[in-house]
């Protein structure tokens, strides 16, 4: 029996329990230093032809016994001892170090701690090997524990090498073929050489469209994209592909395809999913930090020579390689998008219809996203859902009007008796999204329930001082301010406006404000409420352009009487008005009373009178 | 006490009651404001509709407290924070909110809204708010924390540093004793106080152990906080290179406004020291903070700001730029509650300022707007000299032009406005010149409601003065605002004012020409357009113009006299022009808004398309015929895609509407040969085939099991053939293929038999 160099113990229960989080993974490691050893016969022996190589994984379920056998450059004695009995020291890290052609990316053992991971889910791991040095000599290494082994001669086996596993009871479900094969289809994809689980059709058969360089009909390409898209997507279907290709000579020489999937979001939702590979490894499946949080509807599958696995080999170190890349794919995302706008306008609808809310959260996140998306993004309003441009076409001098929900219910009738749409701002995204296009697009925004609203819609007319005095006395009530004013539709003769911040004003310095603030923190609030002018806590608009009222003024001039009987209807209309929009029965009662007294004095005189 | 605890039922029991996007917005919303993401603004409004729709007044007080850390914490925002600050308040001590743990933090808010309007002068209410909310907690709540570090803030603002340093030193004991981490948010707290005690080594130690430790997930304001005073204890303690490399970059500040001051005063101090360059760059990155702080009234900041950015001008000799800022920043320091130096500070750099020597002109006076257009001097000089070859000749055109022009480029829409104001007054008024100002102005990004109210301003002036050319410039101006509000009538009326002052106005003719195409007015248009294309020298954009005003208005003469001129080579008929030339895209309305249908050109600006929609389209488009504006919106793309390219040509006006009807095809791809000759057959009867097949668009036939490539097209039929017409025809041409359409819709339109459509969608699963 020989002895490993180093003390195995230790390092075997931190590859069990920190490095790899899944036993599937120490299939992994065994198929890539199969892949390793193939690159390795490849450069060093002469003989060697490509169209032979291949990897193969059969699985003997009954007997728990799992093979990977490939064809590569085998081991002789001494290799054996120096590569599968030193940890740390793989060969494929001394193959790279020797290689200086081209980027090493056809190498992908790293740590060379690949094979110890077979310990792991192995009670007996053997590997009956023949190196291309000397093909007559075939041997079998066997250990149990990693720690010590033999090394034995072994009945012939063809150039190569085939690693045999007797799994552990735990590990014993790991002898499947299916569930091989569909973790290695991922796993695997842009693996070089054949790779066969069970099966004549190499899992890795079709390359990866991004290194795919045939040619293909239209929309062929296309359709192989998708498909390759869905066996990264669990839950979503891919709804179109967007490519990433290397920024030149620097860093961010991610290559690879980005999706759109088709599972609907909302503002914030984070369904990001991105697979990398590091020379030609799947090496992260949930790398989703790569791409920008506001891109939860997009998944991916990319590869990089430069990004770095940390220890663990299943996770990126975060380096200016990775900021850089992760700056690439957020231009690819962008013009992506962009393209699709521009040449697939079918695909962007759909694309659309499914993420408006996250594109809007997108487009608030990303300057360079808002001039492209904030045309075709739509906002709720209380006319329907629109875009922003037609929200401001279907309203006088493209004023854009958005309503917080709450506490603005009469500019809200109004413009509603006009049938002018008002965005809905307490949906996500709405209110912000407005007012960086008013900035944008030089459009007006008007938030309902500002002072500012309420000067763009009330335009102060002035009044007969004795027309102003009548109106007052039978009209405003305590603690209103009447004003005369121009406002659309010409329909409504009257409406009466708080005046939030008249309210605050009463609210923060009255009494009773002490019992319940802070005396330091009411001190602050009053130092603010101090600069609001003393007044009325109510605006009774009147509509001077209104036939009613300029009936009732001409009624008053003449000293007609039943100016009395108008006044007593425009009393009620004013209250059913307040009513429907406060949602606050405020004097309902009297306002009906009126009415019916209104009604009673109409037909109570003779006809033709 | 754990004074969120109270969320995790609610936000339970919200998503067992299908509310869990509302109980997710809970958890996003202090993720997102901690990260001074945007996206918060947006989910703020609505958690705050949510909190009123399910009648939970606490979450509202929750999302507003959240709302005004990004508002207030995040982007510093001051005089215009009181209001809602003040209303959350009260909002936050009512009956029912008042036991609400975040009433606490709302209280803090408004306390922090006071700080960034001005942090010295409202310096002991702070204090005084932090202490009283003390009383009422201990070392077991999470906000003892937080209320800590404000109070040390509120007490170094006083002046009294080292009793800051202790009260955070025993609120970290305290915090200790009842087993909990301090946040990393002492670190910039206590960096800054060792510095202020004289100890900015110490102040270097805490911040690079911070670092060490730092699992990099701390919030983006904490970071920034702590580089900023790191690069401060670097540059006390004379490491000049460390205090560059820790110092945040403008674009971090852009993002972190709450330390717009004092990155500020430690860019000037890296200036003094001579380590940093004091350029044109810098001075833009200035402009940008003093105009935030002006907007949002962080008074305090202002004045702080202004005084460093006109000091660095007028090293730079800038005096304009100097005294710019310090007019921004004195009308803050009026407002100011407390000077704390801020007068003795203003009046330093204004003296600074005042005795700036010019740079001497480079050329003589007159001959400055020349010289600018060509010098690679910053615009920040060229600005200087051409104020002074205004200043000198007050109607001097081209260069109250080009000043108009740079300050509308460097942002300074302030200056902007009093030179509209000052210029109106002139010679320059009646002269092109002004609309350029005037324009730079409209293009300005200051607020709708100020730009329109002093242009507004200065049209009317104008409009009203004796002089034909003023009145001239008057109408034309707001002939130009009138079509930024898309306002197309008043645009003509404009228009046709300014022209009858000056008929020799091509620019004002041709926005008259397309206010005319916008609202249809095709005859106005074309006429506008005839006068532009004749002074052509060489028929070009305006030829092209008239080719389309002219086609929709039906004078096939023009277009053909016209389309000649440009070379074209046109049959010699009368009556519409109809031939056929490319293949094009054209924009038309789609389901939503308005998609590319592919058509051929028939004429210069003519096309017809040959797509056709699906049946269930509200609009059909095949057949329609349609002018088009000759400026395809995708030419940027031409040189990129080569050969493949094809012109995407935005809808002039619709000639003749579609009149077709369509119908559905599914089934097996019976080959090209096949479809080939069902579609040439069809077109030539005025008929149209359209193959809408997705790609990997696949059929199994049951029968068979075999795999078939699938196809989905549309036909379309002339109004006057009838369903039964169009059934007999499809089913006649594709009685040869080997498997039959399914064309269901058809057939029962035609009162056909659908039985075997039925069949055929069962068999082959369409």
């Amino acid at each position: 029996m020989h002895q490993t160099s180093v003390d195995l113990g230790g390092l075997l229960t931190v590859v069990s329990e920190h490095l790899y989080s899944t036993p599937m993974v120490c299939v992994r490691e065994l198929v890539q230093n199969a892949h390793d050893s193939i690159t390795r016969r490849q450069f060093e022996d002469i003989d060697f032809s490509v169209p032979t190589a291949r990897i193969t994984v059969n699985a003997d379920e009954s007997a728990g016994v799992l093979r990977i056998t490939d064809s590569g450059a085998g081991l002789t004695e001494e290799e054996i001892h120096s590569f599968l009995a030193t940890v740390g020291s793989g060969y494929t890290r001394k193959l790279r170090e020797q290689i200086e052609t081209g980027d090493g990316s056809d190498l992908i053992g790293l740590f060379g701690i690949g094979f110890l991971s077979a310990f792991v889910v192995a009670d007996v791991v053997s590997v009956i090997t023949t190196s291309f040095k000397d093909p007559a000599i075939t041997l079998r290494y066997s250990s149990t524990d990693g720690h010590t082994y033999s090394v034995e001669p072994h009945e012939t086996h063809p150039v190569g090498s085939t690693v045999e596993l007797v799994l552990s009871k735990k590990h014993d479900s790991l002898a499947n073929e299916r569930r091989i094969a569909s973790a290695l289809t991922k796993y695997a994809t842009l693996l070089k050489y054949p790779i066969h689980v069970g099966s004549d059709t190499a899992i890795n058969s079709d390359p990866a469209p991004w290194r795919d360089a045939r040619e293909f009909p239209p929309g062929e390409r296309k359709r192989r994209e998708l498909t390759f898209a869905s066996r990264f997507e669990y839950t979503f279907e891919p709804i179109t592909t967007l490519p990433v290709v290397p920024d030149g000579e620097g860093l961010a020489d991610a290559r690879g395809l980005l999706w759109i999937q088709d599972g609907g979001t909302y503002g914030t939702s984070d369904n990001r999913n991105l697979s990398v590979f590091v020379r030609r490894m799947l090496l992260d499946d949930d790398a989703r930090d790569l791409l920008p949080r506001w891109a939860g509807f997009i998944g991916g599958a990319i590869e990089s020579v430069k990004l770095t696995p940390t220890a663990s080999r299943e996770d990126l170190q975060r380096d200016d390689a990775y900021e850089a890349v992760k700056a690439q794919l957020t231009t690819a995302i962008i013009d992506g998008l962009e393209r699709l706008i521009k040449q697939e306008p079918d695909t962007w609808r759909r694309v659309l219809r499914r993420h408006n809310n996250n594109l809007v959260g997108a487009a608030l996140a990303e300057p360079r996203l808002f001039d492209l998306l904030a045309d075709d993004v739509k906002v709720p309003t209380t006319e329907g859902d629109m875009t922003v441009s037609q929200l401001a076409s279907r309203s006088p001098h493209r004023r854009l009007h958005v309503t917080l929900g709450t506490g603005n219910g009469f500019e809200d009738m109004l413009l509603r008796a006009q049938r002018v749409p008002v965005a809905r701002g307490e949906f996500f995204g709405v209110l912000a999204l407005l007012r960086r296009y008013a900035e944008r697009n030089a459009n007006e925004l008007i938030e309902l329930g500002s002072d500012d609203a309420n000067r763009q819609m009330f335009v102060e007319t002035t009044l007969d001082p004795l027309d102003r005095a009548f109106l007052t006395e039978h009209l405003a009530g305590d603690d209103e301010q009447l004003i005369p004013a121009r406002f659309a539709p010409v329909s409504v003769p009257l409406v009466a406006v708080p005046d939030r911040e008249a309210e605050l004003k009463r609210l923060i310095e009255d009494d009773d404000a002490d019992n319940r603030i802070s005396a330091s923190a009411l001190r602050l609030a009053r130092l603010y409420t101090n600069t609001i002018e003393e007044k009325p806590v109510v605006r009774l608009f009147i509509n001077t352009d209104n036939q009613a009222i300029q009936e009732l003024l001409a009624a008053r001039k003449r000293q007609d009487p039943r100016a009395q009987t108008a006044l007593v209807l425009l009393r009620s209309v004013k209250a059913l008005l307040t009513t429907a929009a406060e949602g606050k029965s405020t004097d309902l009662s009297e306002a009906l009373n009126g009415i019916s007294e209104t009604i009673h004095v109409l037909l109570e005189q003779p006809e033709g009178k | 006490m754990d004074v969120w605890a109270w969320l995790e039922p609610i936000q339970q029991e919200l998503a067992e009651s299908g509310h869990e996007h509302v109980s997710r917005m809970i958890d996003e919303l202090p993720y997102l404001v901690q990260n001074s993401d945007p996206r918060s603004e947006a989910v703020a409004p609505e958690l705050i509709a949510a909190a009123r729709a399910l009648g939970n007044p606490w979450l509202e007080v929750y999302a507003r407290h959240w709302r005004m850390q990004h508002q207030i914490g995040n982007n510093n925002h001051g005089t215009t924070a009181l209001r809602y600050a003040t209303e959350s308040l009260e909002f936050a001590h009512r009956p029912d909110t008042l036991e609400c743990p975040q009433s606490i933090c709302v209280t803090q808010d408004l306390s922090m809204a006071f700080e960034s309007v001005d942090c010295f002068g409202h310096a002991a209410d702070r204090e005084a708010v932090c202490r009283e909310t003390l009383t009422r907690i201990d070392a077991r709540w999470n906000c003892y924390d937080c209320l800590h570090r404000e109070l040390c803030d509120a007490v170094a603002d006083q002046g009294r540093p080292q009793e800051a340093m202790d009260i955070a030193t025993a609120s970290i004991r305290e915090l200790e004793a009842v087993d909990d981490e301090p946040s990393p948010g002492y670190v910039p707290v206590m960096a800054r106080l060792h510095s202020d005690l004289g100890n900015p080594q110490a102040a270097r130690d805490l911040c690079e152990k911070a670092e060490e430790e730092s699992d990099g997930d701390e919030p983006s304001t904490i970071v920034q906080s702590r580089n900023l005073e790191w690069a401060r204890a670097c540059r006390l303690t004379g490491d000049f290179e460390a205090a560059i490399e820790h110092l945040p970059s403008i674009d971090d500040i852009l993002v972190e406004r709450t330390l717009s001051a004092c990155w500020s005063k430690e860019v000037f101090a890296l200036v003094e020291a001579d380590v940093m360059e004091n350029d044109f760059e810098l001075g833009v990155s200035l402009q940008k903070l003093l105009d935030y702080s002006d907007h949002v009234g962080s008074l305090r900041t202002t004045v702080i700001v202004a005084e460093v950015h006109a000091r660095l001008a007028s090293r730079r000799g800038i005096r304009w730029l100097a005294d710019a800022a310090l007019t921004v920043g004195e009308r803050a320091r009026v407002q100011l509650p407390q000077d704390h130096g801020a007068m003795e500070q203003l009046a330093a750099a204004r003296s600074e300022a005042e005795a700036v020597e010019p740079l001497p002109l480079p050329v003589d006076i007159a001959m400055i707007p020349s010289y600018v257009e060509t010098s690679e001097t910053s615009l920040e000089q060229d600005i200087q000299w051409l104020q002074q070859a205004v200043q000198a000749d007050p109607n001097n055109e081209l260069a109250a032009a080009y000043l108009g022009n740079a300050y509308g480029r460097a942002g300074h829409a302030s200056l902007l406005t009093e030179l509209l104001g000052s210029a109106s007054h002139t010679d320059v008024a009646g002269r092109p010149g002004m609309l350029t100002i005037a324009m730079a102005l409209l293009n300005s990004d200051l607020p709708r409601e100020v730009v329109n109210q002093h242009v507004n301003e200065v049209s009317a002036r104008l409009i009203g003065d004796a002089s034909t050319a003023k009145q001239f410039v008057g109408y034309r101006i707001a002939a130009e605002q009138a079509s930024r509000q898309d306002n197309w009538p008043l645009c003509v009326e404009h228009c046709q004012s300014a022209l009858q002052r000056d008929n020799d106005a091509p620019g004002t003719r041709r926005l008259l020409a397309s206010a005319s195409m916008e609202m249809k007015d095709f005859a106005t248009a074309a006429t506008q357009l005839t006068v532009l294309a004749d002074a052509e020298e060489e028929p070009g954009g305006d030829t092209w113009d008239l080719l389309t005003a002219a086609t929709c208005l039906g004078d096939w003469a023009t277009v053909r006299n016209r389309a000649t001129r440009l070379g074209m080579d046109i049959d010699e008929g009368v009556g519409p022009i109809d031939e056929t030339w490319s293949q094009c895209r054209v924009l038309l309305p789609a389901m939503e808004g308005l998609g590319a249908w592919t058509a051929i050109r028939t004429g210069p600006v003519t096309a017809r398309v040959v797509e056709v929609s699906h049946p269930t389209m509200p609009i059909q488009h095949f057949g329609s015929v349609v002018a088009l504006n000759p400026s395809p919106v995708n030419l940027h793309e031409k040189e990129e895609h080569g050969d493949d390219w094809m012109a995407v040509f935005p809808a002039a006006h619709v000639l003749v509407p579609s009149q077709h009807n369509a119908w559905v095809l599914d089934g097996v791809y019976p080959g090209i040969d096949e479809w080939s000759a069902l579609r040439d057959d069809l077109r030539a009867d005025g008929w149209g085939a359209w193959v809408a097949t997705w790609n990997g668009y696949e059929i199994t036939d049951s029968e068979t099991d075999e795999t078939h490539e699938g196809i989905f097209a549309f036909v379309a039929s002339p109004p006057n053939v009838t369903p039964s017409e169009v059934n007999h025809r499809i089913v006649e041409l594709t009685t040869t293929w080997p498997h039959q359409l399914a064309f269901r819709d058809l057939a029962e339109a035609a009162k056909a038999d659908v039985a075997a459509h039925d069949a055929r969608i069962e068999r082959y699963g369409l």
